[in-house]
Formats: C-alpha cells, structure tokens, sequence
C-alpha cells in the first residue's frame, strides 16, 4: 500500500524552458538506469530477501525512487511548456514530440521505451544486492553526464541532489550486503 | 511562517525523515538515529497538521470541511506549487496548472 503526498521531495523551479535538455533528462525516468527502473528494480527484488531490515531498505529505497520519478517527469514537464514548433526542432525534441506531444513518456534519451531489460530480480539476494550497487553507480554516472550537458543552475540544483541520493542508496546497499556476507 | 516557508519546512522535515528510515533500516540498533527520527517526526507531523489546517491538504485523509480541496491546489510538478510563479512570468501562458492542464501546451 502507498500513500500519496501532495509534495515533490525536493522542489523543481525552471524558469527556461529547453527541448535539447528534455530531450536528455528523460533518461533519468525511462532510460536503462532511470528513476522507474530502479522503483520497479527494488519494489519487485523484495519478496525474497532474508532479512527484515533488507526488506525493509528495499521498500524504502524503492518508494523513494518512485518519489525521484515525480522530480524527473517535473523537470521534463517544465522544460518543455510553451516551444514552438522551431523550438522542438533545434532542440531535437521533435522525434519525441511527434509521439508524445508534451506529455510524460518514460524512455531512454535514445528513443527506446522503458523496459525491465534493463533490470534484474534473480531470486538470490547477494545477486540482487550487488546488482542494485551497481544500478546506483550507473544513475550516479548518468547524472554526472547530464551534469556536463547542462548549464542551466535550476536543473543542475535538482539533478545535483538526484545524484547525491544515488550515492546514499549506495552506501545503504553495501550494509545491507555486508550483513549477508560478514 | 508564511505559506511558502512552512511547505518547504515540511519538504526539509519529510526528507530528513526519509533519510533517518533508510539509516534505521541498516542500523535498527542505533539509539541515537531512533530518538532523533522520533523527535523529526514529531516536528513533522506539527508542520504537517499546521500547514493542512491553514492551507489545504497534502494527503487526501487531510481534506476538512463540506468541499473536496484534494484537487484545488497546484499539484507538485506545476511551477507554482515549488515556489515559482506560474502563466504569465515570461515564459508563455501555459505555466499555470488551469490552462496547463487544459490541453494544449504548444503555441504556434
């Protein structure tokens, strides 16, 4: 069960919109190491694990994440009010657009749409733990990325904390391995 | 506190909640962690009561009164429910959440 708040976790304030940025961003929803593939990644990979504690943190961790997915598709939605057609063009948001308007649509800045190819539940929980460390490392590399793309100081000011959570997942991950393992 | 100053005390409240959960998860023992997140949530749920009662829900149990206030205020991703002011701040009419959420949010 969840409950829904009526609040982004961290605020999302972009006075400019930009296509070419969008364009980029919505990686970090849909895209092979995005916000719904590590939601989806965490809240199925639970049901298995020996622990209460890792239950615990994968439930946790895996509602945050659901939370991440909300400041992501805010960023899109705000960079993308009000382009004009010439807009979409020289931002090369225009192969998205044909398909989405300016709607939501988790995929990879690629064009490819989500997909749970790129996640894995294996039933084992060293397996699982240790994909998961490695999931947060690739967010954490994907924001770096989209940190050197970017030169607006009010996305970069969300994708900064974005990328500081993935470093805290991390480190909560490797406890929770480390209980199984030490 | 004015409105702005209270949501985004209950945006700082909630978030060291959230990490306190996430370090109890891994450390249940840690005393120190455990009375600390007791005393956030108790500061949370004040902010939270306080922010509700003056100016409308967060949650949908929240909602007060003979009016269904859940879908009257901005929802998270509109630029005025983050501090900013929405529609007509110079970059286009569709920053609003009423005309935004009317349909069409590309002008020719």
């Amino acid at each position: 069960m969840w409950i829904y708040e009526k609040k982004l976790q961290y605020p999302v304030k972009i006075k400019n919109p930009n296509a070419r940025l969008a364009s980029q961003i919505i990686s970090a929803l849909g895209g092979p190491d995005g916000e719904l593939g590590a939601a989806t990644r965490y809240l199925n990979q639970r049901y298995i694990m020996p622990s209460g504690k890792i239950i615990g943190l994968l439930t946790d961790i895996g509602s945050e994440e659901l939370g991440h997915g909300e400041i992501v598709a805010a960023i899109i939605y705000q960079l993308t009010r009000n382009l004009t057609p010439a807009e979409i063009n020289a931002g090369g948001f225009d192969k998205y657009y044909i398909e989405h308007g300016a709607g939501i649509y988790p995929a990879a800045a690629s064009g490819e749409p989500f997909t749970c190819a790129s996640i894995q539940s294996k039933g084992d929980a060293i397996c699982d733990l240790n994909e998961d460390l490695a999931a947060e490392q690739k967010a954490r590399v994907t924001y770096d990325n989209i940190l050197r793309m970017s030169d607006d100081p009010d996305v970069n000011d969300v994708i900064k904390f974005l990328r500081q959570r993935e470093i805290v997942h991390y480190q909560r991950f490797g406890e929770a391995l480390r209980m199984l393992t030490d | 506190m004015n409105k702005a100053e209270l949501f985004k005390r209950i945006q700082e409240l909630a978030f060291v909640k959230t990490e306190l959960e996430l370090f109890l998860d891994t450390h249940p023992e840690c005393m120190a962690a455990l009375d600390y997140y007791h005393r956030i949530v108790d500061e949370y749920g004040i902010a939270l009561e306080e922010y509700e009662t003056k100016y409308g829900p967060i949650t949908a149990g929240a909602v007060m009164g003979d009016r269904w206030t859940w879908v009257e205020s901005p929802w998270p991703w509109h630029i005025e429910a983050n501090g900013g002011v929405g529609g007509n701040n110079g970059n286009g009419a569709n920053g609003g959440c009423q005309r935004g959420c009317n349909g069409e949010r590309t002008r020719k």
